[in-house]
């Protein structure tokens, strides 16, 4: 597989004052294409911030960010916009979809930035289980339906690269592994690269490899030898 | 794109008062300005059309006849009454060699050939000289024995004055003795003021270098101009004066190049069976032919017979009168053949009685000339003209580049043109002009409301929705996408408000009209439909709005994804609610807690503020001008007990009049003089020159009055004083009005240095001064008046103590019928109170009617805005709930959290409203001479607070069923 994305000495520190605290300290790794790649870690350990800044939500103090070998570090907003609306998906553990707008209509509000028509949007639906409810409210939904909803609705447009934030953090271990299902089928058949976040070492075993951060840096990143599926992975 | 607006459109459920509030904003403000521009198109389209098509005059000429008439003019008119000028002897002057010497030389010359020529021998030629020049320096002393008082400015002097002083044609001499004149003009052709043609008049009003030596030669010049007037007026000279003036007029019509007509019209007040107040009307001879202001018949037929009479429309309306039925008009029947109204008189004000138009009493009266003959009533003429080759508008400004030259005329006294200001036909244009401009800035105000209520509905939703505007963001959503999806509020409100606004304002503009109807003695168009004003109620708003919000979108979604998706972004707190927060720290919690929440949200503070400050202005303004008008009329009225003021053309000395014997028990008689107030002596002794100097009527009063009262602003009678001893040499008493001590910032103490001036042909003329010692302030505010001691005046104007020139009385007597020359006219007080007093009733309901506005407004803007701060704070609610707080402890502290500023804004309104109108009032008073007392009372005040306090009350009162609303489950929602 080749290189998606590459992180070369990334750091990203915040000031108050005198204090400054690093959230990121020295990172350097890479995202392979087709990948499943987790972000493991607890709280405070700074795998949040590395999301932001691999998908373009944030800047670097220091360091380069190459995605698909272009250098995207210092990237004006306007650029990053166009970039993230043609390169990237997100997922974040609310699920943030419009209330007024059915399945579909939320769905399509991704869609329309890739400009798919209605067959693609209908196929993604279905593809995460949602077919009998695309007529369907958010109000009418589960926590893990509007989940899926959200997944779709970023995956819709065809992004290169997904990146999930928690995506599991509100759920239980059923929907919760209905909804790491789906990531894994749009992996496997859309061949869209996976970076998930999560504080969770049974949801890390879907993925492909592991990193694993703590006070801003890595500890260890490497080849995930234990591959399971969701459904066979141990929850907590 | 589209889904983000669906988004937003399918959320206004959620948002319903707000965008109830939004929308019926925009649907009175695009109510108004259909309602008004329909109806003022269908009096407008009209008007132009109409008054081109009668020929309305474009300006009323007075012409100046001390300017045109020549000697021969008025020997032909008054030379058989007043021949006895043959008599008069005039004293020798024996003329000396050194008096020759002193003559214009060349002019001797001329005599002198003259004088050979006539066969006379040489040796006799000096002395023949010598005797004309005596003749005419005799001729000569006698004039200016008659300019500085030796003689008495009687009818008789007057002619001889007049008959010397005024225009002479080139032709005729002065040393015929056939013709008049001839023994007392001065011959030297220097001295004639005949022009060939008319120039500008000099507009210079500095005294003349020879003025100022004679306090009674420039009085008794204006009682020689006040008396010639009289005299060309007086019907017992049977003078025609139009019969010289007419041919100046055609003349002046050739140079200008406009036609004209001379207007008679007989102003005519009687009373009616059952109605206390008397009718009032205006009554002209119909002339269908009329070149300048034609009749028009509206229906029925011409006046042709005699006692047969037109009415106008809304006349016959108010009284029932129908066509060739019988109407009673000064005890006489006449029928009415038609309905007309007279083209120049669109507001028909007919009388200074009633100035104010009241369409029950007042009306223009057609008939024929037979019997306008018969009709009673004083009468007065003029010369109406027409420009002929103007196509422009009749308000337009090109109109006065045409007046101008007219006004500058020599021959011209006087010219009011409806380019400027001709109330009987411009106030109808300054009317709809006025309302228009009105209409626009009122949608504007109300467009303005809109959109605070726009951002502050805007601001609510993209908080609540920040975490989704995050993530469209993220996906790669611009702002400007995720804006435009906001634009539902101000599309939904144009579109909904501007559809149903225009409805609203076709049906109410039938009413408008109707009105205006009844108001303007003018034809009006029916309704057409215009599609500009359906587009323009859905344009404007909708393109104003939708800008608008916009921009404010824009600014609203600046911030990044990240800072969006943060949890508690949007719970910062801001500078001031740190700063209230320090400062209430020693009051109690709930105290504390309503103004941190008041304090949280600037904008909406802000809004709060200020809707209640400019409710309050408007509101305090009506106020003010409700008291302002009762108060100028109670004051103008508090002192004049009298029923009528009669005004005489000329004064009235009775030492001089033969056979003087009338009564004037229970009267007063007031000498009334416009004097020139050109400097003042403060009460420290700096002495102040005025820059502009000012017209002052001075009214001399006797010690005992009768039916005056002259009062301070406390109610006193303070015309004692004027007799008081003030101790100071040559210095009398003057009590002025509240207008000369707003405009001049005089007060009692300081002293008026006036003068008589008087225009001789562009000559100013001005007597020695006359200082006047304030003593006290009359509270009236119309014009610059004041009251002396009538022996004071009188003495400065070389009159017998006894002169006057206007008495106020109860009785109107036979002498006082304003058909007598001598009597200038008759003010009925009675007639005048009760006009404005009507019209003051009437200006009473609108002020009502604004207030009502005001607090609708108020109470729209304060309901949307608690509405979003429940909304807002339903956490805090929710979890006051849970906590155990009762419904109406949280009502006190989430809702009631504006009290203290919307208190404080409305009490600061009251000063700022009355700084305002101060303001105004002195930029629009320094031109215009007058002053307006701009008071609230305690009253007022409080029921400016009343409106204001009601309607958030009731705003508040609308949101808690809102509060009510929320739900225990709220608090364990996550943010």
């Amino acid at each position: 597989m080749s290189t998606l994305i590459k992180l070369n000495n990334i750091c990203k520190y915040y000031y108050q004052g005198e204090i400054v605290t690093k959230a990121l300290d020295d990172v350097n790794i890479d995202v392979e294409k087709g990948e499943i790649l987790i972000i493991l870690g607890s709280s405070g350990s700074g795998k949040t911030t590395l999301l932001n800044v691999i998908s373009g939500l944030d800047v670097p103090t220091k360091g380069q960010i190459i995605f698909d070998g272009k250098d995207i570090t210092h990237y004006s907003d306007a650029k990053m916009t166009k970039f993230r609306k043609q390169n990237v998906g997100f997922i974040f553990q609310t699920y943030n979809l419009l209330a007024h707008l059915n399945v579909y209509e939320n769905v399509k509000v991704g869609a329309q930035l890739g400009k798919n028509k209605k067959e693609d949007i209908n196929y993604i639906i279905k593809m995460v289980g949602l077919e009998e409810h695309a007529n369907k409210y958010m109000h009418q939904l589960s926590g893990g339906q509007q989940q899926r909803v959200s997944i779709a609705r970023a995956i819709a447009k065809k992004p290169f690269v997904m990146f999930c934030d928690e995506p599991t953090g509100a759920l239980d271990e059923t929907t919760g592994k209905v909804v790491l299902s789906s990531l894994v089928k749009i992996n496997k058949e859309l061949k869209t690269t996976m970076v998930i976040i999560t504080h969770n070492p049974g949801i890390a075993l879907i993925g492909d490899r592991i990193i694993r951060m703590n006070s801003g840096k890595v500890v260890d990143f490497s080849k995930n030898e234990n591959k399971m599926a969701p459904d066979e992975i141990p929850w907590g | 794109m589209w889904l983000l607006f669906l988004n937003s459109l399918k959320g206004i459920k959620k948002k319903r008062l707000q965008m109830i509030g939004l929308t019926f904003l925009i649907l009175i403000s695009t109510a108004v300005y259909t309602t008004m521009n329909s109806a003022l198109d269908r009096m407008d389209s009209m008007s132009e059309q109409y008054m081109e098509e009668q020929n309305v005059e474009h300006m009323t000429i007075l012409l100046n006849e001390t300017n045109i008439l020549t000697r021969e003019n008025i020997a032909d008119m008054f030379n058989e009454k007043l021949s006895s000028w043959k008599d008069i002897v005039l004293p020798e002057v024996v003329v000396t060699d050194e008096m020759l010497e002193k003559y214009d030389q060349d002019a001797l010359q001329e005599m002198r050939d003259a004088i050979i020529e006539s066969g006379v021998p040489e040796f006799m030629v000096e002395t023949i000289l010598k005797q004309q020049i005596g003749k005419i320096l005799a001729g000569s002393s006698y004039l200016l024995g008659i300019v500085d008082g030796t003689y008495p400015a009687d009818d008789l002097n007057t002619y001889i004055f007049y008959g010397c002083s005024s225009k002479a044609k080139n032709e005729s001499t002065n040393f015929d003795p056939n013709l008049p004149y001839s023994k007392f003009c001065p011959i030297n052709p220097g001295t004639s003021t005949s022009s060939e043609t008319p120039g500008e008049v000099p507009g210079d009003d500095e005294c003349a270098d020879d003025s100022g030596t004679s306090t009674n030669a420039s009085t008794n010049i204006a009682k020689l101009y006040e008396n010639f007037s009289s005299m060309t007026n007086n019907n017992s000279y049977g003078v025609d004066k139009y019969e010289y003036l007419t041919p100046i007029m055609e003349e002046l019509s050739q140079t200008y190049d406009f036609t004209y007509v001379l207007k008679a019209n007989k102003v005519l007040t009687y009373s009616v069976d059952g109605d206390d107040q008397n009718y009032a009307a205006s009554i002209m001879v119909y002339d269908a032919n009329l070149p300048v202001n034609t009749p028009y018949l509206i229906e029925g037929k011409e006046p042709i017979n005699d006692n047969e009479i037109t009415v106008a429309l809304p006349f016959a309306n108010s009284n029932n009168i129908e066509l060739n039925s019988y109407f009673e008009v000064a005890g006489k029947q006449y029928k009415v053949v038609g309905l007309a109204y007279a083209p120049d008189y669109i507001y028909p004000a007919v009388s200074f009685n009633t100035p104010l138009y009241d369409v029950k009493r007042h009306t223009v009266i057609y008939t024929n000339q037979a019997t306008y003959n018969d009709f009673s009533g004083k009468e007065e003429k003029y010369y109406a003209a027409k420009f002929n080759n103007y196509d422009g508008s009749y308000t337009d400004e090109t109109l006065q580049d045409l007046v101008k030259p007219v006004r500058k005329d020599s021959r011209v006294l006087y010219v009011l043109s409806t380019a400027t200001i001709s109330p009987r036909i411009s106030m109808f244009t300054e009317e709809v002009k006025n309302n228009r401009v009105f209409t626009s800035y009122f949608m504007y105000v109300l467009l303005t409301i809109a959109i605070f209520i726009i951002i502050m509905v805007m601001k609510k939703r993209i908080d609540d929705e920040r975490l989704q505007i995050g993530v469209l963001k993220s996906l790669g959503y611009n702002t400007y996408m995720i804006a435009a999806g906001y634009l539902v509020y101000p599309i939904v409100g144009s579109i909904i408000g501007g559809i149903l606004g225009y409805g609203l304002g076709v049906v109410l503009q039938g009413p408008v009209v109707n009105l205006y109807k009844s108001f303007y003695n003018i034809p009006i168009n029916d309704f057409f439909f215009d599609a500009k004003y359906l587009l323009l109620s859905l344009v404007i708003p909708l393109i104003s709005l939708s800008l608008l919000s916009y921009l404010v979108a824009l600014f609203m979604l600046r911030h990044r994804p990240l800072k969006l998706l943060r949890e508690g972004s949007n719970l910062k707190v801001n500078f001031m609610t740190k700063i209230v927060t320090k400062l209430t720290s020693p009051l109690k919690f709930k105290s504390r807690f309503r103004l941190s929440l008041a304090s949280r949200s600037l904008g909406k503070l802000l809004v709060i503020t200020l809707c209640s400050f400019c409710t309050g202005l408007l509101i305090v303004l009506t106020l003010i001008g409700s008291t302002m008008m009762n108060k100028m009329i109670d004051k103008t009225f508090a002192g004049a007990s009298y029923d009528y003021q009669v005004t005489y053309s000329s004064i009235v000395d009775p030492t001089i009049i033969d056979g003087y014997d009338e009564n004037h028990d229970n009267e007063d008689l007031i000498t009334t003089s416009d004097l020139t107030l050109y400097q003042i002596i403060r009460k420290n002794g700096t002495v102040e020159v005025l820059d502009k100097t000012r017209s002052v009527t001075v009214n001399g009063i006797d010690e005992s009055l009768n039916l005056l009262k002259i009062t301070n602003s406390d109610g006193d009678d303070i015309s004692y004083k004027l007799f008081e001893d003030n101790n100071q040499e040559d210095v009398d008493n003057i009590v002025i009005n509240d207008t000369i001590r707003t405009l001049l910032h005089v007060e009692i103490g300081d002293t008026l240095i006036l003068s008589k001036r008087v225009d001789i042909d562009g000559n100013v003329q001005c007597s020695n001064d006359k200082k006047y010692l304030i003593v006290d302030i009359n509270e009236t505010f119309s014009g610059l008046n004041s009251y002396v001691d009538k022996g004071s005046i009188t003495k400065y104007l070389g009159y017998s103590d006894q002169s006057y020139n206007m008495i106020y009385t109860d009785e109107l007597k036979p002498i006082y019928d304003e058909t007598n020359s001598n009597i200038s006219s008759v003010f009925r007080y009675d007639d005048l109170k009760k006009n404005i007093s009507i019209a003051i009733e009437m200006a009473n309901y609108s002020i009502y009617i604004i207030i009502a506005f005001a607090g609708a407004m108020a109470l729209i803007i304060i309901s949307v805005v608690s509405n979003i701060v429940v909304d807002e704070n339903k956490k805090h609610i929710s979890l006051m709930k849970v906590m155990g707080y009762k419904e109406k402890e949280i009502k006190s502290v989430v809702l009631n959290i504006y009290t203290p500023f919307v208190l404080i804004a409305y009490l600061l309104s009251i000063p700022a409203m009355k700084g305002i109108l101060r303001f105004i009032i002195s930029l629009v008073a320094r031109d215009l001479d007058f002053s307006v007392p701009i008071e609230l009372s305690l009253q007022g005040a409080l029921i400016g607070l009343i409106v204001i306090m009601a309607a958030y009350f009731i705003a508040l009162g609308m949101s808690r069923r809102a509060l009510n609303r929320v739900s225990l489950a709220e608090a364990l929602k996550r943010e």
